[in-house]
């Protein structure tokens, strides 16, 4: 039995069943903790996609730009994401190249893509089931923030290696496209309402 | 007839929060639940678990204080040295003109994740206390926010690839504040384990 089918409408701050009142239109306020309540999330549908969307168009610039310049006495060099998985493999850092390879490259694009499918699953029928789909969010909810890692580690670097002309490590503008393609990413997993999935008629 | 009036408890009518199918369960259940249509969990298992989040979110709370001030890393390139906290780090990113990204690292790494511990304890005292101390519910809606946004965790593995990242240019070593670190996203993991929103609400009970 669901909370649409008992005609009720579940308070997401405290999670307390409230019964609907008949009038319908205007908003029910949760006796329990006063935050406005919805039977699922207002809009959801068009948030989430607005947000993935952006995620997407963020991601280009984000990884076109250099993240990071290293400037030395001799030379400046400049690396995007991609630049520096690469200078961490060819030094055989094997295993953190792929860390940081997964973290701020397949991590993104990974959840972009799930979300995606999670919408047009809505629409077309499919063979996922929706105890699958609801685990696949579980999942894109909690490797989101692990795609911060990039941001962090120009975070200490900068911080770290300042030493006047000898070396010094500046953040690039990539960076800040790229935490807000994190950014909007997490957003838009976090107004995607995973009950929509299980509204779908005729489906167990 | 009299010890079934003794046994009865009051019964918490819930849903679960990803698929809508509806729970109830009797208020002094201690066990953990599980959405029986589609697996995700309703409410964590209860024994102990206001005490565990008390103790491990002040003792991580407190923590984070010298982790912010102690260097977390000292280097030399020749001559020179230098060290960085994690403060220090987030000036640099904004004197270089990346403000809002530091703004973001300041957020994440140190006023969400402190504002989560510093929640988290107040809910967890109320439901050891079982009642509803003052802005108990701000309180618990703060915490619930913050709860998707601390990313102190991942701050720590940051430090830990730009140790590799530099090794091969400068000598690097640890200091104090790469210790509380760890020991601090230790203690949030710990908290974040136990911590469950409608689990305290219902042990803190209904009323002021």
């Amino acid at each position: 039995m669901t909370d649409i089918e008992m005609n009720a409408a579940l308070c997401l701050s405290c999670r307390q069943l409230i019964d609907m009142p008949d009038t319908d239109g205007g908003e029910i306020i949760c006796p329990v903790c006063g935050s406005p309540v919805h039977q699922r999330r207002k809009n959801s549908l068009q948030k989430t996609l607005a947000l993935t969307l952006t995620a997407l168009l963020l991601y280009i610039p984000a990884n076109v730009l250099p993240v990071m310049t290293i400037e030395t006495f001799a030379d400046t060099s400049a690396n995007t994401i991609l630049g520096g998985v690469g200078e961490l493999f060819n030094n055989k850092m094997y295993f953190i190249a792929a860390v940081v390879f997964v973290a701020s490259f397949v991590v993104p694009l990974f959840k972009i893509g799930s979300i995606l499918y999670l919408l047009t699953a809505l629409r077309v029928r499919d063979k996922l089931p929706n105890a699958a789909k609801t685990r696949l969010f579980h999942l894109i909810e909690l490797i989101g923030k692990w795609s911060m890692l990039d941001i962090y580690v120009i975070t200490i670097m900068a911080g770290l290696v300042n030493m006047g002309f000898l070396i010094q490590i500046k953040g690039g503008a990539g960076a800040t496209f790229f935490a807000a393609t994190v950014i909007a990413t997490m957003l838009a997993s976090k107004s995607f309402d995973t009950r929509l999935i299980w509204d779908k008629k005729g489906e167990k | 007839m009299f010890m079934e009036n003794l046994t009865v408890t009051a019964k918490v009518f819930t849903a679960c929060a990803a698929c809508g199918e509806a729970v109830v369960f009797e208020s002094n259940s201690e066990e953990k639940i599980i959405c029986t249509r589609c697996g995700s969990t309703v409410k964590k298992h209860g024994r102990n678990s206001a005490l565990f989040v008390t103790a491990f979110s002040i003792s991580a709370f407190m923590l984070f204080v010298p982790a912010l001030l102690y260097p977390v890393l000292d280097i030399s390139v020749s001559s020179l040295s230098s060290s960085a906290t994690v403060l220090g780090s987030i000036k640099a990113l904004y004197e270089e003109g990346l403000g809002a990204v530091g703004l973001l690292v300041l957020l994440t790494s140190v006023i969400v994740p402190m504002g989560f511990l510093l929640t988290c304890f107040y809910v967890a005292v109320s439901a050891l206390l079982r009642r509803r101390l003052p802005m108990f519910i701000p309180a618990m809606r703060l915490a619930n926010f913050f709860q998707e946004w601390h990313m102190a965790d991942v701050f720590l593995v940051g430090i830990l690839v730009s140790i590799v990242k530099l090794i091969d240019m400068s000598e690097l070593t640890f200091d104090y504040g790469i210790y509380l670190l760890m020991l601090v996203c230790t203690f949030t993991a710990i908290t974040e384990v136990y911590y469950d929103t409608l689990l305290f609400r219902i042990k803190a009970g209904n009323y002021d």
